[in-house]
């Protein structure tokens, strides 16, 4: 089986053709107002907790904002779970993107970064206490805004797959 | 018979003035001549695209992050701190109405009238307007200064929570219908409507 065939079949499951084709409600239009509103948590949040970190509002404690993790994260696996279901009923035509891949490139170092920063910079003692965030997680919180910000623009843009090409001047 | 006879005439009337001030703003709006710049630079609309996204983000981390921590998330973020964040809030909502300004005056291959008609677009701005009114009531009931001084680990006062989850309800309800604009036909066709939208 090649690799077009095998997202041949998954475009052609019941899932698939349900959200792309069903008139519902539920299938294409809920499923990518989910994916726009877990977006909004995650990458919202964390942009919060990155300005912090980057000295805005230095009268709110970082241990505080500890407690803002588990939605950031139920944000994102609500656009893992709603992105998979979306993916499913396009799967041919998004992978035939170059731009789909630098999208989700974007999203694995921005979900690695917010793991990094809830189990090693939030788990830092001395920060915690001083309120002060040192330099090297000053670069994650830099990140987690360069990250979001890419894996956001280069999502949007895959609704435009002509127009990279045609800015570079390649291609028609 | 003849009561009811005037009065839909009066309907009639009215609902015709509407259709003339909706396509008079239309024009208006067209008027401007952002549609030109639309077309001329391929990348204008996505840019913005990208820009509304980024900031409706940026809405939900702030404002969205207020409603969270009063409703009892993360409860030891002392309020008055994070409300320090709103301003980023209101700046963010503004690249968003300024955004949003675009595309509908900018629409390409229509008029703006394709906006101004679309029953998404209507109960989008609806549930703006609501949210106005719910921060409205949250600072002119006290509510504001009372979260305020919610002490960390402390709940906040019912009254407030009940704002703080209509705002998220309210802002979810508009990322919603935003994404609706697009496919008001499977909107219509939930509410069982089918051709024009009733004035």
């Amino acid at each position: 089986m090649t690799i077009q065939q095998f997202l041949e079949s998954v475009e052609a499951t019941g899932i698939a053709t349900w959200v792309r084709e069903s008139p519902s409600y539920f299938a294409y239009v809920f499923i990518t107002s989910c994916h726009a509103i877990g977006l909004a948590v995650v990458v919202g949040l964390n942009t919060t907790v990155a300005l912090r970190m980057l000295g805005a509002v230095k009268s709110l404690p970082l241990a505080s904002m500890r407690g803002l993790f588990p939605a950031m994260w139920a944000g994102f696996w609500l656009n893992v779970a709603s992105g998979v279901l979306l993916l499913m009923a396009n799967a041919k035509g998004m992978l035939e993107l170059p731009i789909f891949y630098f999208k989700i490139a974007f999203i694995v170092l921005g979900a690695l970064n917010l793991r990094y920063l809830q189990k090693r910079v939030f788990t830092n003692e001395t920060m915690l206490a001083t309120n002060t965030v040192d330099s090297p997680a000053r670069r994650n919180a830099w990140l987690a805004i360069f990250f979001w910000g890419g894996a956001l623009t280069c999502g949007r843009l895959t609704a435009y797959p002509t127009l990279i090409s045609q800015l570079l001047g390649i291609g028609s | 018979m003849r009561t009811s006879h005037s009065v839909s005439d009066l309907d009639l009337a009215i609902a015709g003035n509407r259709e003339l001030s909706l396509e008079a703003s239309s024009n208006w709006l067209a008027s401007l001549g952002l549609a030109h710049y639309m077309n001329e630079y391929g990348w204008l609309w996505p840019l913005c695209e990208v820009l509304h996204f980024g900031s409706m983000a940026l809405l939900v981390g702030t404002i969205g992050a207020m409603d969270l921590r009063i409703l009892g998330l993360a409860k030891s973020i002392p309020i008055a701190a994070l409300e320090r964040f709103v301003p980023l809030g209101i700046a963010a909502f503004a690249v968003n109405v300024a955004t949003g300004f675009a595309f509908v005056a900018g629409n390409v291959g229509g008029p703006p009238l394709d906006y101004l008609s679309n029953l998404s677009f209507r109960l989008k701005m609806l549930l703006i307007v609501a949210a106005g009114f719910n921060v409205l009531a949250f600072y002119v009931f006290g509510l504001a200064r009372g979260a305020a001084a919610t002490q960390p680990g402390e709940h906040a006062h019912p009254a407030a929570k009940v704002i703080a989850a209509l705002s998220i309800v309210i802002w979810i309800g508009v990322i919603c219908f935003g994404r609706l604009i697009m496919y008001n036909d499977v909107l219509l066709e939930a509410l069982g409507i089918s051709g024009p939208i009733p004035q």
